[in-house]
């Protein structure tokens, strides 16, 4: 089993309707795969919540989600507003949402803190006005 | 594998909306004629529906099976009920059974109440996993089992009501009659070829000795060309309205007697519904009763009457039952194994699982990742699959060509 699978999607800003798609995908392959319901279920979880972050916070930006044998890695890269304070951020309940965003049932702040709960190591770069870049891993 | 559905390949033109409906991709068309890919299919009948040759059709145990048996007992599923609109009476549909060849009548709505009871009191103790899935309709089981294993823990571990019946009826049977238990004939009634075929291959992993499942369509239609009015009055309906109403979507939903439950109803519903279960959402719910087909089973395959004209008159016939008093079927004196699976619900990997082996599965993700590149994404079907996804599993697979795409062949050219 020489190298690792990659998938790459494209994660589009404000379309609330197709959020999800990708996480989505990423959890039927790795039902094909045959990887246990307990790691799928991180996978899903935590990928989702950074995919609606994109969507949400960033304007979109692009999903890169690679399965090796041993561990999965998903990379989820914008070039949004950036995250001032990431500590601040990580806090449960801490949120920028607009009350628009908040009426469409997001913005309880729970995000951040599930995608750390959720994968096996958790890694945010991110600037002001350059972008966020969201590297989660996943023991297999 | 038992085959639920039968298809006539002398009818069918090989028109793909079987194939298109199929909700776990179980029909591919080989050489202009559909074919079913038995261990994928979960019985639903979402392909007799959708066929407008009339091609395909359930598969269910003939009517003359019945002579074999010394004392034939009749096993109605509630659905049975709701087919005659002009009859004013239960007592009247359940005796008409008499008059075309049964020698008894033990409705299925009385292993509703049963059901119902167990579940609420198991419910009320908290020994089942939140949120139960109802295992009622063998549909909604088999997709959870093929598509959805992080609810497997949730389904609940039960047989389903018709078997419940079908043993309490042959108990009965042997006690009032002193025959031997082979001498008597236990025959359900029911709407839905998933119900034949979960007897045909013990689904249920339980001995409910069940010795064939009619159609009640072809019952039924025995039973309206008699005259209701020479009908004997010999047996009373004995189930509650509640178990009555098991036949339309919410009825066991109902039977709970909890706040935080949702019944949903249609094969599209039921997936878009699993989904979002099996992703966390709606951690409230305490209980989830699922249909298959549209309204519950008074919309199966196997009926005779259109479901919502069925659901109408089964509701007239659950306030008819309301104003009787009627002694419920209590279910105290039974262990619990006689209402439970044998063993743990098993997951079944014929749908996602691309190898068993998953270094195996990592170089078949490859080929068919190669082929859905190649593909046009158009999901015409007329390579035989039902969308080029499915299109690019067979091929890495190994079960088709890339060529059969008239895309890539028309390139050629
Ligand atoms: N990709 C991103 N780009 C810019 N800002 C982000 C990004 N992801 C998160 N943030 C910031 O971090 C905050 C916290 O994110 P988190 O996901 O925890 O909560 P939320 O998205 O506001 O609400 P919830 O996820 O519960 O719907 C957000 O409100 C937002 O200000
Ligand atoms: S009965 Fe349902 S699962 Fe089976 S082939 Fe037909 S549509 Fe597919
Ligand atoms: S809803 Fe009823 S009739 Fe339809 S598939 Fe399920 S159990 Fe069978
Ligand atoms: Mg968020």
């Amino acid at each position: 089993m020489s190298e690792c699978l990659k998938f790459s999607y494209l994660v589009e800003g404000e379309n609330f309707d197709g959020a999800g798609a990708a996480s989505e995908d990423t959890k039927a392959r790795l039902k094909r795969l045959g990887v246990s319901k307990e790691v799928i279920r991180k996978v899903a979880i935590s990928m989702y919540e950074a995919e609606i972050n994109m969507v949400i916070h960033a304007n979109g930006g692009k999903a890169d989600v690679m399965i090796c044998p041993d561990k999965i890695k998903v990379v989820m890269k914008d070039t949004g507003k950036g995250i001032e304070n990431i500590e601040q951020a990580m806090q449960e309940g801490f949120s920028t949402a607009s009350e628009q965003i908040r009426s469409l049932g997001f913005g309880a702040g729970m995000g951040l803190p599930n995608m750390k709960k959720y994968s096996d190591s958790l890694d945010i770069q991110s600037q002001v006005g350059v972008g966020t870049v969201v590297t989660m891993e996943y023991n297999i | 594998m038992f085959k639920s559905v039968l298809i006539d390949k002398t009818i069918c033109n090989g028109c793909i909306n079987c194939m298109k409906r199929c909700p776990t991709k179980a029909i591919r068309v080989v050489d202009g004629k559909a074919e079913i890919n038995v261990a994928r299919c979960i019985n639903c009948g979402e392909c007799v529906r959708v066929c407008q040759k009339k091609a395909i059709h359930p598969n269910f145990d003939s009517f003359e099976n019945i002579n074999k048996f010394k004392y034939k007992v009749a096993v109605p599923s509630a659905a049975f009920f709701g087919q005659f609109g002009n009859v004013q009476d239960l007592d009247t549909t359940l005796n008409s059974l008499r008059n075309v060849g049964f020698d008894d009548v033990f409705g299925v709505a009385r292993g509703s109440d049963v059901l119902t009871a167990l579940t609420r009191q198991a419910l009320s103790q908290g020994k089942l996993q939140k949120t139960c899935i109802s295992s009622s309709c063998p549909v909604c089981v088999e997709l959870i089992l093929m598509c959805f294993h992080g609810l497997k823990e949730n389904l609940a571990p039960y047989i389903p009501a018709s078997h419940i019946a079908a043993k309490m009826a042959r108990e009965e049977a042997i006690k009032k009659t002193g025959l031997k238990s082979e001498e008597i004939g236990v025959f359900l009634i029911s709407p839905c070829p998933a119900h034949v075929a979960a007897v045909k291959e013990n689904f249920y992993q339980n001995d409910s000795g069940i010795d064939g499942v009619l159609s009640v369509r072809e019952v039924g239609i025995k039973v309206m060309n008699l005259r209701f009015d020479e009908v004997d009055i010999k047996a009373n309906y004995k189930a509650s309205s509640l178990g009555l109403s098991c036949a339309i979507s919410g009825g066991e939903v109902e039977g709970t007697g909890l706040d935080r439950v949702v019944d949903v109803d249609g094969m599209e519903n039921v997936v878009k519904f699993l989904k979002e279960l099996e992703d966390g959402k709606h951690p409230e719910l305490e209980f989830v009763e699922l249909n298959a087909c549209p309204g519950g089973c008074v919309g199966g395959v196997m009926n005779v009457e259109n479901g919502y004209f069925a659901k109408s008159t089964i509701t007239r016939l659950c306030r008819e039952v309301m104003k009787g008093s009627r002694n419920v079927t209590d279910f105290a004196d039974k262990t619990y194994d006689y209402y439970t699976i044998a063993d743990k619900w098993k997951v079944n990997n014929a749908y996602y699982k691309l190898d068993e082996d998953f270094a195996q599965a990592f170089v078949k993700m490859r080929k068919m990742e190669d082929a859905r590149q190649q593909l046009p994404g158009r999901d015409c079907g007329m390579c035989g699959a039902p969308s080029c996804k499915d299109f690019a599993e067979d091929i890495a697979q190994g079960k088709a060509n890339i060529q059969q795409c008239i895309f890539i062949n028309s390139d050629d050219n």
